[in-house]
Protein backbone atom coordinates (compact mmCIF):
# COMPACT_ATOMS: atom_id res chain seq x y z
CA UNK A 1 0.00 0.00 0.00
CA UNK A 2 1.56 3.46 -0.69
CA UNK A 3 2.36 5.69 2.11
CA UNK A 4 2.19 9.46 2.06
CA UNK A 5 5.04 11.21 2.63
CA UNK A 6 3.81 13.29 5.25
CA UNK A 7 0.86 12.26 7.48
CA UNK A 8 -0.36 15.55 7.88
CA UNK A 9 -0.69 16.06 4.07
CA UNK A 10 -4.41 14.26 3.20
CA UNK A 11 -5.21 15.83 6.04
CA UNK A 12 -4.72 19.25 5.25
CA UNK A 13 -6.15 18.96 1.76
CA UNK A 14 -8.76 17.66 3.02
CA UNK A 15 -9.95 20.28 5.14
CA UNK A 16 -8.43 22.63 2.35
CA UNK A 17 -11.50 20.78 0.82
CA UNK A 18 -13.97 21.41 3.32
CA UNK A 19 -13.26 25.10 3.88
CA UNK A 20 -13.47 25.42 -0.11
CA UNK A 21 -17.09 24.00 -0.78
CA UNK A 22 -18.44 25.23 2.47
CA UNK A 23 -21.86 24.09 3.24
CA UNK A 24 -22.28 21.30 0.22
CA UNK A 25 -19.28 19.70 1.06
CA UNK A 26 -19.12 16.03 1.73
CA UNK A 27 -17.08 14.24 4.27
CA UNK A 28 -15.75 14.56 7.79
CA UNK A 29 -11.99 13.97 8.85
CA UNK A 30 -10.95 10.35 9.81
CA UNK A 31 -8.25 7.96 11.00
CA UNK A 32 -6.61 6.44 8.55
CA UNK A 33 -7.84 2.43 8.45
CA UNK A 34 -6.46 1.65 5.00
CA UNK A 35 -9.57 0.62 3.80
CA UNK A 36 -12.62 1.87 2.39
CA UNK A 37 -15.62 0.74 4.06
CA UNK A 38 -19.67 1.45 4.71
CA UNK A 39 -21.32 0.95 7.70
CA UNK A 40 -24.52 1.12 9.95
CA UNK A 41 -26.29 0.88 6.24
CA UNK A 42 -30.41 0.14 7.04
CA UNK A 43 -33.32 1.04 5.13
CA UNK A 44 -36.55 1.96 7.11
CA UNK A 45 -39.76 0.67 6.30
CA UNK A 46 -41.19 3.71 4.00
CA UNK A 47 -44.98 5.10 4.46
CA UNK A 48 -45.27 4.82 0.65
CA UNK A 49 -44.52 1.75 -0.10
CA UNK A 50 -43.10 1.95 -3.62
CA UNK A 51 -40.04 3.86 -3.00
CA UNK A 52 -37.50 3.60 0.10
CA UNK A 53 -34.46 5.91 1.79
CA UNK A 54 -31.16 3.99 2.49
CA UNK A 55 -28.76 5.08 5.34
CA UNK A 56 -25.32 4.21 5.29
CA UNK A 57 -22.02 5.98 6.19
CA UNK A 58 -19.28 5.44 3.93
CA UNK A 59 -15.62 5.39 5.58
CA UNK A 60 -12.46 6.23 3.21
CA UNK A 61 -9.87 5.13 5.45
CA UNK A 62 -7.12 5.16 2.41
CA UNK A 63 -4.88 8.20 1.57
CA UNK A 64 -6.81 8.22 -1.80
CA UNK A 65 -10.16 9.62 -2.61
CA UNK A 66 -12.12 7.34 -3.92
CA UNK A 67 -15.41 8.34 -6.27
CA UNK A 68 -19.01 6.30 -5.89
CA UNK A 69 -20.23 6.15 -9.55
CA UNK A 70 -23.76 4.66 -9.29
CA UNK A 71 -26.10 2.16 -6.83
CA UNK A 72 -28.09 -0.74 -7.83
CA UNK A 73 -30.38 -3.28 -6.36
CA UNK A 74 -32.42 -5.75 -7.21
CA UNK A 75 -35.35 -5.02 -5.03
CA UNK A 76 -36.16 -1.95 -6.70
CA UNK A 77 -36.59 -0.85 -10.49
CA UNK A 78 -34.27 2.01 -10.03
CA UNK A 79 -31.95 2.89 -7.83
CA UNK A 80 -30.08 6.30 -7.19
CA UNK A 81 -27.79 9.03 -4.95
CA UNK A 82 -30.10 12.33 -3.94
CA UNK A 83 -29.25 15.01 -1.55
CA UNK A 84 -31.89 16.38 -0.13
CA UNK A 85 -31.65 20.13 0.69
CA UNK A 86 -33.47 22.93 2.42
CA UNK A 87 -32.71 26.53 1.12
CA UNK A 88 -32.72 30.21 2.58
CA UNK A 89 -36.55 29.83 2.12
CA UNK A 90 -37.20 26.75 4.26
CA UNK A 91 -38.18 25.07 0.33
CA UNK A 92 -37.27 21.41 0.65
CA UNK A 93 -35.57 20.53 -2.58
CA UNK A 94 -33.98 17.17 -3.90
CA UNK A 95 -31.22 16.78 -6.67
CA UNK A 96 -29.42 14.09 -7.98
CA UNK A 97 -25.97 13.09 -7.54
CA UNK A 98 -23.70 11.45 -10.13
CA UNK A 99 -20.82 11.24 -8.75
CA UNK A 100 -20.29 11.49 -5.35
CA UNK A 101 -16.10 12.11 -4.31
CA UNK A 102 -15.76 10.54 -1.26
CA UNK A 103 -12.32 12.66 0.20
CA UNK A 104 -9.49 10.54 1.22
CA UNK A 105 -9.49 9.60 5.51
CA UNK A 106 -13.12 11.10 4.81
CA UNK A 107 -16.62 9.78 6.50
CA UNK A 108 -19.55 10.45 4.33
CA UNK A 109 -22.85 10.05 5.96
CA UNK A 110 -26.31 9.72 4.04
CA UNK A 111 -29.17 9.98 6.00
CA UNK A 112 -32.37 11.73 6.09
CA UNK A 113 -32.61 15.37 5.15
CA UNK A 114 -29.28 15.22 3.27
CA UNK A 115 -27.55 12.21 1.27
CA UNK A 116 -29.38 9.38 0.69
CA UNK A 117 -29.84 6.16 -2.07
CA UNK A 118 -33.48 6.30 -3.11
CA UNK A 119 -34.34 3.03 -4.14
CA UNK A 120 -37.56 4.17 -6.68
CA UNK A 121 -40.15 1.93 -7.90
CA UNK A 122 -39.97 -1.26 -4.92
CA UNK A 123 -40.43 -4.54 -6.55
CA UNK A 124 -42.44 -5.70 -3.39
CA UNK A 125 -43.31 -3.19 -0.10
CA UNK A 126 -40.62 -3.60 2.21
CA UNK A 127 -40.95 -5.50 5.29
CA UNK A 128 -39.41 -5.25 8.53
CA UNK A 129 -36.57 -7.81 9.26
CA UNK A 130 -36.04 -8.53 5.99
CA UNK A 131 -33.02 -7.02 4.02
CA UNK A 132 -32.33 -5.79 0.72
CA UNK A 133 -29.37 -5.86 -1.57
CA UNK A 134 -27.53 -2.98 -2.83
CA UNK A 135 -24.27 -1.94 -4.64
CA UNK A 136 -22.22 0.26 -4.85
CA UNK A 137 -19.77 1.12 -7.51
CA UNK A 138 -16.53 3.21 -6.98
CA UNK A 139 -14.09 4.04 -9.34
CA UNK A 140 -11.35 2.98 -7.37
CA UNK A 141 -12.71 -0.26 -4.97
CA UNK A 142 -14.84 -1.51 -7.46
CA UNK A 143 -18.30 -2.62 -7.23
CA UNK A 144 -19.68 -3.99 -3.90
CA UNK A 145 -22.88 -5.70 -2.73
CA UNK A 146 -24.00 -4.79 0.70
CA UNK A 147 -27.13 -6.47 2.71
CA UNK A 148 -28.78 -3.60 3.78
CA UNK A 149 -31.09 -5.00 6.84
CA UNK A 150 -35.31 -3.13 6.64
CA UNK A 151 -35.57 -1.74 9.95
CA UNK A 152 -39.05 -0.88 11.22
CA UNK A 153 -40.01 3.66 10.86
CA UNK A 154 -37.61 4.98 13.71
CA UNK A 155 -35.86 2.00 14.62
CA UNK A 156 -32.22 2.14 14.96
CA UNK A 157 -30.26 1.67 12.42
CA UNK A 158 -28.20 -1.68 12.64
CA UNK A 159 -24.56 -1.46 13.04
CA UNK A 160 -23.57 -3.66 10.21
CA UNK A 161 -20.12 -2.88 8.54
CA UNK A 162 -19.08 -4.36 5.09
CA UNK A 163 -15.14 -3.43 4.56
CA UNK A 164 -14.62 -3.16 1.17
CA UNK A 165 -10.98 -3.83 0.61
CA UNK A 166 -9.12 -1.29 -1.50
CA UNK A 167 -6.95 -3.45 -4.11
CA UNK B 1 -41.01 4.44 -22.57
CA UNK B 2 -41.52 8.22 -22.42
CA UNK B 3 -42.46 10.12 -19.63
CA UNK B 4 -46.59 10.16 -19.02
CA UNK B 5 -45.91 14.01 -17.93
CA UNK B 6 -45.60 15.84 -21.11
CA UNK B 7 -47.05 19.28 -19.13
CA UNK B 8 -44.20 19.14 -16.93
CA UNK B 9 -41.57 18.98 -19.01
CA UNK B 10 -39.70 22.19 -17.79
CA UNK B 11 -39.26 22.95 -13.89
CA UNK B 12 -42.51 24.86 -13.19
CA UNK B 13 -44.01 26.46 -10.59
CA UNK B 14 -47.49 25.86 -9.11
CA UNK B 15 -49.53 28.39 -8.82
CA UNK B 16 -47.25 30.89 -10.22
CA UNK B 17 -49.75 33.69 -10.77
CA UNK B 18 -50.54 33.72 -6.75
CA UNK B 19 -49.63 36.63 -4.72
CA UNK B 20 -46.33 35.41 -3.02
CA UNK B 21 -45.10 37.05 0.20
CA UNK B 22 -41.25 37.27 0.98
CA UNK B 23 -40.54 34.23 2.72
CA UNK B 24 -38.74 34.25 5.97
CA UNK B 25 -35.17 32.65 5.76
CA UNK B 26 -34.58 29.91 7.17
CA UNK B 27 -30.64 29.86 6.70
CA UNK B 28 -29.18 27.85 5.11
CA UNK B 29 -26.53 25.39 6.17
CA UNK B 30 -28.99 23.49 8.29
CA UNK B 31 -27.97 20.21 6.78
CA UNK B 32 -24.60 19.91 7.11
CA UNK B 33 -23.14 16.15 6.89
CA UNK B 34 -22.40 14.59 9.31
CA UNK B 35 -24.63 16.33 12.24
CA UNK B 36 -27.96 14.58 12.67
CA UNK B 37 -31.17 16.42 12.28
CA UNK B 38 -31.74 16.47 15.95
CA UNK B 39 -27.73 18.25 16.24
CA UNK B 40 -28.64 20.73 13.09
CA UNK B 41 -31.68 21.70 15.60
CA UNK B 42 -29.63 22.27 18.74
CA UNK B 43 -27.09 23.98 16.96
CA UNK B 44 -29.73 26.27 14.95
CA UNK B 45 -32.28 26.47 16.97
CA UNK B 46 -33.33 29.71 18.98
CA UNK B 47 -31.73 30.21 22.54
CA UNK B 48 -35.64 31.24 24.22
CA UNK B 49 -36.15 28.14 25.34
CA UNK B 50 -38.71 27.20 22.22
CA UNK B 51 -37.56 24.90 19.59
CA UNK B 52 -39.87 26.67 16.76
CA UNK B 53 -39.01 30.04 15.43
CA UNK B 54 -40.74 33.07 16.83
CA UNK B 55 -43.27 34.10 13.73
CA UNK B 56 -43.89 38.33 15.08
CA UNK B 57 -46.18 39.23 14.14
CA UNK B 58 -47.98 35.57 14.41
CA UNK B 59 -49.78 34.29 11.08
CA UNK B 60 -53.45 34.08 10.26
CA UNK B 61 -55.07 30.80 8.90
CA UNK B 62 -54.93 30.16 5.60
CA UNK B 63 -58.80 31.34 4.42
CA UNK B 64 -58.76 28.44 1.97
CA UNK B 65 -61.38 25.69 1.46
CA UNK B 66 -59.12 22.10 0.84
CA UNK B 67 -60.32 18.50 -0.26
CA UNK B 68 -60.94 15.93 2.90
CA UNK B 69 -59.76 12.53 1.25
CA UNK B 70 -63.80 11.24 1.14
CA UNK B 71 -63.99 14.32 -1.52
CA UNK B 72 -65.45 16.93 0.66
CA UNK B 73 -64.85 20.49 0.86
CA UNK B 74 -62.48 21.55 4.31
CA UNK B 75 -62.86 25.19 4.53
CA UNK B 76 -59.58 25.43 6.99
CA UNK B 77 -60.17 28.42 8.87
CA UNK B 78 -63.68 27.13 9.90
CA UNK B 79 -62.81 23.67 10.99
CA UNK B 80 -59.76 23.93 12.63
CA UNK B 81 -61.06 26.89 15.31
CA UNK B 82 -60.08 27.00 18.61
CA UNK B 83 -58.24 23.63 17.96
CA UNK B 84 -54.71 23.11 18.08
CA UNK B 85 -53.79 22.25 14.34
CA UNK B 86 -49.75 21.71 12.79
CA UNK B 87 -49.84 22.09 9.33
CA UNK B 88 -47.44 20.55 6.86
CA UNK B 89 -47.07 20.66 3.16
CA UNK B 90 -45.30 17.73 1.46
CA UNK B 91 -46.21 14.83 -0.96
CA UNK B 92 -46.06 10.75 -0.55
CA UNK B 93 -43.45 10.51 -2.87
CA UNK B 94 -40.69 12.49 -0.43
CA UNK B 95 -37.88 9.84 0.35
CA UNK B 96 -37.03 11.16 3.49
CA UNK B 97 -37.74 14.75 4.77
CA UNK B 98 -41.51 14.40 4.94
CA UNK B 99 -41.60 10.87 6.37
CA UNK B 100 -39.14 11.88 8.66
CA UNK B 101 -40.99 14.37 10.54
CA UNK B 102 -43.95 13.07 10.07
CA UNK B 103 -43.02 9.90 12.50
CA UNK B 104 -40.98 12.82 14.60
CA UNK B 105 -44.79 14.23 15.34
CA UNK B 106 -46.20 10.72 15.52
CA UNK B 107 -43.65 9.50 17.96
CA UNK B 108 -44.21 12.44 19.90
CA UNK B 109 -47.46 12.60 20.41
CA UNK B 110 -47.11 8.40 21.51
CA UNK B 111 -44.73 9.99 24.06
CA UNK B 112 -46.87 12.54 25.51
CA UNK B 113 -49.53 10.26 25.89
CA UNK B 114 -52.67 11.74 27.41
CA UNK B 115 -52.79 15.27 28.80
CA UNK B 116 -52.35 19.01 27.53
CA UNK B 117 -50.77 18.73 24.10
CA UNK B 118 -50.98 15.18 23.07
CA UNK B 119 -53.54 15.43 20.75
CA UNK B 120 -52.95 17.84 18.37
CA UNK B 121 -54.64 17.85 15.02
CA UNK B 122 -51.69 17.44 12.27
CA UNK B 123 -52.76 18.10 8.77
CA UNK B 124 -50.58 16.92 5.82
CA UNK B 125 -51.60 18.79 2.85
CA UNK B 126 -50.08 16.68 -0.36
CA UNK B 127 -49.16 19.42 -2.91
CA UNK B 128 -48.00 16.89 -5.78
CA UNK B 129 -51.25 16.53 -7.20
CA UNK B 130 -51.07 14.18 -10.47
CA UNK B 131 -49.35 11.32 -7.37
CA UNK B 132 -50.92 12.20 -4.26
CA UNK B 133 -54.36 11.02 -4.65
CA UNK B 134 -57.00 10.65 -1.75
CA UNK B 135 -55.90 7.01 -2.24
CA UNK B 136 -52.22 7.37 -1.78
CA UNK B 137 -52.17 9.70 1.20
CA UNK B 138 -54.61 7.33 3.02
CA UNK B 139 -52.09 4.75 2.96
CA UNK B 140 -49.10 6.73 3.43
CA UNK B 141 -50.82 8.49 6.41
CA UNK B 142 -51.92 5.47 7.99
CA UNK B 143 -48.95 3.66 7.77
CA UNK B 144 -47.04 6.90 10.14
CA UNK B 145 -50.40 7.50 11.85
CA UNK B 146 -53.70 7.13 11.28
CA UNK B 147 -55.34 10.18 13.27
CA UNK B 148 -53.23 12.50 11.07
CA UNK B 149 -55.45 13.92 8.33
CA UNK B 150 -54.91 14.14 4.63
CA UNK B 151 -55.86 17.22 2.43
CA UNK B 152 -55.58 18.57 -1.15
CA UNK B 153 -56.81 20.61 -3.46
CA UNK B 154 -56.53 22.40 -6.91
CA UNK B 155 -53.48 23.91 -7.61
CA UNK B 156 -55.16 27.58 -7.12
CA UNK B 157 -55.82 26.92 -3.51
CA UNK B 158 -52.60 25.10 -2.62
CA UNK B 159 -50.87 28.07 -3.98
CA UNK B 160 -53.06 30.45 -2.01
CA UNK B 161 -51.81 28.30 1.37
CA UNK B 162 -48.59 28.48 0.63
CA UNK B 163 -48.75 32.39 0.30
CA UNK B 164 -50.60 32.13 3.24
CA UNK B 165 -47.55 30.64 5.22
CA UNK B 166 -44.99 33.10 3.11
CA UNK B 167 -43.70 30.07 1.22
CA UNK B 168 -42.95 30.13 -2.36
CA UNK B 169 -45.46 27.99 -5.01
CA UNK B 170 -44.62 24.10 -5.47
CA UNK B 171 -41.75 23.41 -7.73
CA UNK B 172 -42.11 20.74 -9.90
CA UNK B 173 -38.60 19.22 -10.85
CA UNK B 174 -38.77 18.26 -14.73
CA UNK B 175 -39.08 14.30 -14.91
CA UNK B 176 -36.23 11.80 -15.32
CA UNK B 177 -36.40 9.08 -18.08
CA UNK B 178 -38.74 6.86 -15.51
CA UNK B 179 -40.71 10.10 -15.19
CA UNK B 180 -39.96 10.51 -11.53
CA UNK B 181 -39.50 13.85 -10.68
CA UNK B 182 -39.01 15.88 -7.38
CA UNK B 183 -41.39 18.46 -5.47
CA UNK B 184 -40.01 21.31 -3.72
CA UNK B 185 -41.88 22.17 -0.85
CA UNK B 186 -42.03 23.86 2.55
CA UNK B 187 -40.07 22.18 5.34
CA UNK B 188 -41.53 22.97 8.05
CA UNK B 189 -44.59 22.90 9.96
CA UNK B 190 -46.76 25.95 10.97
CA UNK B 191 -48.44 25.38 14.57
CA UNK B 192 -51.75 27.47 14.85
CA UNK B 193 -53.01 27.73 18.46
CA UNK B 194 -56.12 27.34 19.46
CA UNK B 195 -56.72 30.30 21.94
CA UNK B 196 -56.54 33.00 19.06
CA UNK B 197 -56.46 30.62 15.86
CA UNK B 198 -53.07 32.16 15.04
CA UNK B 199 -49.43 30.98 14.43
CA UNK B 200 -46.78 31.98 16.95
CA UNK B 201 -44.36 29.18 16.01
CA UNK B 202 -43.40 27.12 12.65
CA UNK B 203 -40.94 24.48 13.37
CA UNK B 204 -38.29 23.75 11.02
CA UNK B 205 -37.35 19.97 9.73
CA UNK B 206 -35.05 18.89 12.11
CA UNK B 207 -36.85 19.67 15.68
CA UNK B 208 -36.43 16.80 17.47
CA UNK B 209 -38.94 14.26 18.95
CA UNK B 210 -37.79 15.06 22.72
CA UNK B 211 -38.33 18.90 21.41
CA UNK B 212 -41.97 18.64 20.03
CA UNK B 213 -42.90 16.80 23.53
CA UNK B 214 -41.64 19.68 25.32
CA UNK B 215 -43.46 22.50 23.38
CA UNK B 216 -46.43 20.80 22.34
CA UNK B 217 -47.78 21.07 25.92
CA UNK B 218 -46.78 24.50 26.15
CA UNK B 219 -48.64 25.13 22.72
CA UNK B 220 -51.54 23.57 24.24
CA UNK B 221 -51.84 25.48 27.34
CA UNK B 222 -51.82 28.57 25.27
CA UNK B 223 -47.85 29.75 25.50
CA UNK B 224 -46.95 31.55 22.90
CA UNK B 225 -44.15 33.66 24.47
Amino acid sequence: MPRPTSALLPAALALVGLALAGCSTDGDPIEASGSLRVVGASVAVPPNPTQASVSLTIDNGTDRPDTLLGVSSPASAAASVHRSEIDERGVATMAPVDELVIPARSRVVFEPGGLHVMLDRLAEPLVAGDAVELTLTFAEAGAHTLTVPVVAPGATPNETEHDLHVP
Amino acid sequence: MSPELPHWSRRRFLGAGAVVSAAVALGACNLDRGSSPDESAREGGPTDGWSGERLDPPWTKPDVTFTDLDGAPFPFAERTAGKLSLLFFGYTNCPDICPVYLSTLASAREAIGTGPGSRPDVYFVGVDLARDTPEVVQAYLANIDPTFQGLTGSEEVIAEALAAIYAPPVELGEPDADGSYEVGHPSWVTVYQAEDDRAHRRYPYGVRQQDWVKDLPRLAAGEST
